[in-house]
């Protein structure tokens, strides 16, 4: 049977074996850090260190940061906006080593930022561009600018119904609500508060089903906030989710966000209204509002300017009526009275000098009348006395008196004398007897 | 008289009688008929000018 060593003095030969190979050396190694145990106060922090190849577990070991490896976690942190955790790629500077009682690890030192952050880019770089292409009616890139269907929606002219997005009792929930309600201009804002984790790899997933909850009830909000508090807490990983940077970008109600950091912008800032801090969302609500405020007063000041114009305005021209009214009329119907006494006149002497005419005209014609009537009247008589002269002096009578005879044979008046009888005695009538002789000889006058 | 007779239906009336009988080429037996309704449209007229003198004297301010 060989010598038999006690454990601790195998493992402080395995330990003198190692500290011979690689005592006073440091390597570059590139792994997944998990089982993240940090000691804040202490400034230590252990994990695993892994390799993993298709899923499959490669390599793995223990990992630790003493004091200075924990001050790069600190940087690493402040310059990736990323929480040092489970799942974490890192380029780092590592020595090796071995304790009997501890047993093997690798002493981190340092970490390479610029591999970490160019991974984070990468990874970033591709969420953007699976946004750009999935969405390219939603999302689109002008410059280092992102015009996302929900960073075009415009604004309500007062917002006052916000539905808050944070974690329940976090420093920015404390920020903005301590802002918004304690403004200078005592606007008034309705909060409703949509809790949730915002750390953490369920976080995105829990922030979309927040905002899917908000969608149901839109019609209750003006804007949507999503604020987070800075500080310590500085994991933005969450915010670069592809999920909910395209829910943002499609949310039917404004995004804003103050997700705590002034340095990066996270997707989510990119596809909504960014505002860095919870305190200047709150801020820029506020000014919102006093915008619109300043607005109508404005327009309430122009308003009464253009009403007391108008009165101006128009009292003038009632004066300028009234004026007329009572000189300019007056003087015009004084002058139109006048002109239709004139024409009264003018038709009243006109009228009775026609009247006149017409009398003067009926007086002659009645006068004419009566001249004609009585000449006609007289040469009418005339006539008939001169008719009845001529009846007169033919009357038979008149020429029997004057000693004519009138020969009768058989009571007819003899005219010729072959209308004679010789054998019937002819009656001679003379003025005052009547003679009945024979006839006894009959001689024609000579011619 | 007709009512609806105008002033210047009798005015132009009368001037025909005279016109008749001063060139003697009205029957004598319408003479009188004649006059006397001549002397009715001159009466007529007479009233009318009357009245229409008298109107617009009234209208004398």
């Amino acid at each position: 049977m060989s010598y038999v060593l006690s454990l601790s003095q195998l493992l402080t030969l395995v330990q003198d074996t190692i500290d011979a190979q690689f005592y006073g050396q440091a390597f570059w190694v590139k792994c997944e850090v998990t089982d993240v145990k940090r000691y804040d106060q202490k400034n230590w922090c252990f994990c695993k260190l892994l390799e993993k190849k298709g899923g499959q577990v490669m390599a793995e070991t223990a990992g630790v940061f003493w004091q200075q490896g924990y001050q790069h976690i600190r940087r690493f942190e402040h310059a990736t906006s990323r929480a040092f955790e489970n799942g974490i790629e890192i380029s780092a500077l590592a020595t090796v080593k071995f304790h009997p009682k501890h047993g093997f690890k690798l002493e981190i030192l340092e970490i390479d930022l610029s591999f970490t952050l160019g991974q984070m880019e990468l990874a970033r770089q591709q969420t953007i561009q699976r946004l750009l292409q999935e969405f390219p009616n939603q999302i689109r890139q002008e410059d280092d600018l992102f015009i996302t269907h929900n960073n075009s929606l415009p604004l309500p002219r007062i917002i006052q119904r916000i539905a808050l997005i944070t974690a329940n009792h976090s420093d920015g929930q404390r920020d903005f609500i301590q802002e918004i309600t304690h403004n200078a201009h005592e606007y008034a804002f309705r909060i409703t508060g949509f809790y949730t984790t915002i750390q953490g790899e369920t976080a995105p997933a829990l922030l979309v089903k927040q905002l899917e909850q908000i969608a149901t009830k839109k019609h209750l909000f003006d804007v949507v906030v999503i604020v987070r508090g800075g500080g310590s807490q500085t994991d933005l990983k969450p915010f670069d989710d592809f999920e909910l940077a395209k829910t943002i970008a499609l949310f039917p109600l404004p995004v804003l966000t103050g997700i705590g950091h002034d340095r990066n912008t996270s997707i989510a800032d990119l596809m909504a209204r960014q505002y860095k801090v919870p305190t200047k969302v709150a801020a820029a609500l506020v000014d919102h509002n006093h915008t619109t405020e300043l607005e109508l007063l404005n327009m309430k000041e122009k308003m009464e300017d253009a009403v007391s114009a108008l009165l101006f305005d128009r009292s003038r021209q009632l004066e300028k009526w009234e004026q007329q009214i009572n000189w300019v009329l007056p003087n015009r119907i004084a002058l139109r009275k006048q002109r239709l006494h004139q024409w009264e006149q003018m038709l009243q002497s006109g009228g009775l000098r026609l009247c006149e005419n017409r009398k003067h005209q009926l007086d002659g014609w009645q006068l004419r009348m009566e001249n004609g009537t009585q000449r006609l009247l007289r040469n009418v008589k005339g006539k008939l006395a001169l008719q009845e002269r001529l009846i007169v002096q033919l009357s038979p009578q008149t020429i029997l008196n004057r000693g004519f005879a009138i020969a009768e044979q058989n009571g007819k008046i003899i005219t010729n004398v072959a209308q004679l009888d010789v054998n019937i005695p002819l009656t001679t009538r003379l003025a005052h007897a009547t003679i009945d002789s024979n006839i006894t000889h009959i001689s024609d006058h000579e011619e | 008289m007709k009512n609806n007779i105008t002033f210047d239906d009798a005015y132009a009336a009368i001037e025909e009688i005279v016109m008749q009988i001063e060139n003697e080429s009205i029957p004598l037996d319408q003479l009188a008929e004649k006059v006397k309704k001549a002397k009715e449209l001159l009466a007529f007229c007479n009233e009318k000018l009357k009245n229409i003198e008298a109107e617009l004297k009234g209208k004398e301010v």
